[in-house]
């Protein structure tokens, strides 16, 4: 899509443009106008069409007024033009040199893939830091969906080829036999929805995101895994929580040759009194600050749908990090989607209707 | 993308490496090719060890179908299109 600028010059519409016009005052103090301005520049290079879903993640233990930035790309097609542009230099670099090299090895191999009917991946997400974003090449955390229908062999080979490629780093074989033991230890209904690498954070683990449709299913599953601090009672507290008042919790681990220690729980609600519930929770249970869930509540409170617009705001979830012998972190997910794909993607139904 | 030299040995576990015993040297991308694409296996592979692969890959055949990936939630699309549209 294009926009016309104000000396009437047709531009190209940006990601940028569109969180600059999802900027309220309820997404102000969530979200600083210094951090918003350093997002909003660095996203102006990236095409309105290159993702369909993209948003902020914050957290709500302390008081600072940043997020980090995250999208998804699905269309190869896409993701290849964006690449090129990249290489021409047009846009300005979003990525550091390494990095746009792998993506460039990586797009063709997507594309390549899906021309020829083998596709056997869903979609790419790219996460920034903040202090990333600050930055002139910032470094990226990287994820791929695979196709559920993938055989788990092929995924290993994915895994290292992936990673491999963007980042040049090798995925030893143990931890890819690690990822082989646990995707065996998926019971039907369950799977890994993401495999991802948080490079920026120089952090050559895997990371995992298993979506379940079971209920209570992440603690028997982490008993099958052997997770080390699975009677940790605050870990069981939380995670009981969780069950309770979400209606889907779905499970983060890391994993190297063994299952890492920290385990991120992702909450999803039907409705946005569920979330809200689910913050109140959080508040009283000291995993989020006060003055932070007022303000994550003024700004659920005022979304609302509004099918004349291309794109909708809408809450995503809460995630609850446990760092055993460190406690918890929690965080918030809102973002944008197309209003094509609002009704299968935002789970949460907004207090506002059109 | 680049080539793996990743092995059948070096991934499984340890069961299915003493019941297949003489095809762990196998690269993962070869047995792939054997079993996926039924490709030609290289002149070294006996037609014994080709079943034996074949048995392997069908071990971990997803467990999912085609039909899963169109939800990305616990619901349907249409499920959640009706959901979301229903008036408080």
């Amino acid at each position: 899509m294009n926009i016309v600028n104000r000396n009437f010059q047709v531009e190209t519409a940006t990601i940028s443009s569109l969180l600059k016009d999802f900027y309220v005052p309820e997404l102000e103090g969530l979200i600083g106008i210094k951090c918003f301005t350093k997002i909003a520049k660095f996203t102006h290079r990236f095409p309105e069409n290159l993702s369909p879903f993209f948003g902020y993640e914050i957290q709500l233990g302390n008081k600072n007024n940043q997020a980090d930035f995250l999208f998804c790309i699905s269309d190869p097609v896409e993701f290849r033009n964006y690449v090129d542009s990249e290489k021409s230099g047009f846009t300005g670099n979003s990525f550091d040199t390494e990095t746009i090299n792998g993506l460039d090895n990586f797009s063709e191999y997507w594309n390549a893939a899906c021309a020829q009917s083998e596709n056997q991946i869903n979609n790419i997400w790219f996460e920034f830091d903040y202090n990333e974003i600050e930055k002139e090449r910032p470094k990226a955390c990287f994820f791929f969906g695979p196709k559920l229908n993938v055989n788990q062999l092929e995924v290993l080979l994915l895994t290292e080829r992936v990673f491999g490629e963007i980042f040049d780093k090798n995925v030893g074989a143990n931890t890819l036999k690690k990822l082989l033991e646990i995707v065996q230890a998926l019971e039907k209904g369950t799977f890994i929805s993401q495999i991802g690498m948080m490079n920026s954070r120089n952090d050559e683990n895997l990371r995992l995101f298993i979506q379940g449709k079971k209920e209570n299913w992440i603690k028997p599953f982490l008993q099958k895994l052997n997770y080390a601090h699975i009677n940790n009672p605050e870990f069981i507290t939380i995670l009981e929580a969780c069950n309770q008042i979400a209606e889907n919790v779905d499970l983060d681990i890391d994993i190297s040759t063994k299952l890492g220690d920290n385990i991120g729980l992702e909450c999803y609600f039907n409705t946005a009194e569920k979330a809200l519930s689910f913050l109140d929770y959080l508040e009283k249970n000291k995993l989020a600050i006060s003055e932070k869930c007022t303000l994550l509540k003024n700004y659920i409170v005022c979304l609302a749908p509004d099918k004349t617009k291309s794109y909708q705001a809408f809450f995503s979830h809460f995630k609850i990090v446990f760092k055993p012998g460190l406690g918890f972190n929690s965080k918030a997910y809102f973002g944008y989607t197309t209003t094509r794909l609002a009704p299968e993607l935002i789970r949460t139904r907004p207090f506002k209707s059109d | 993308m680049k080539n793996s030299t990743l092995t059948l040995g070096n991934v499984l576990p340890a069961d299915l490496k003493s019941k297949y015993a003489d095809v762990l040297d196998v690269t993962m991308e070869e047995a792939i090719q054997i079993a996926k694409l039924s490709m030609p296996p290289s002149s070294k592979l006996s037609a014994i060890q080709v079943n034996e692969i074949e048995k392997i890959y069908k071990t971990y055949l997803a467990k999912h179908d085609d039909s899963s990936d169109s939800a990305y939630w616990n619901k349907s699309a249409a499920d959640n299109t009706a959901y979301w549209s229903k008036t408080k």
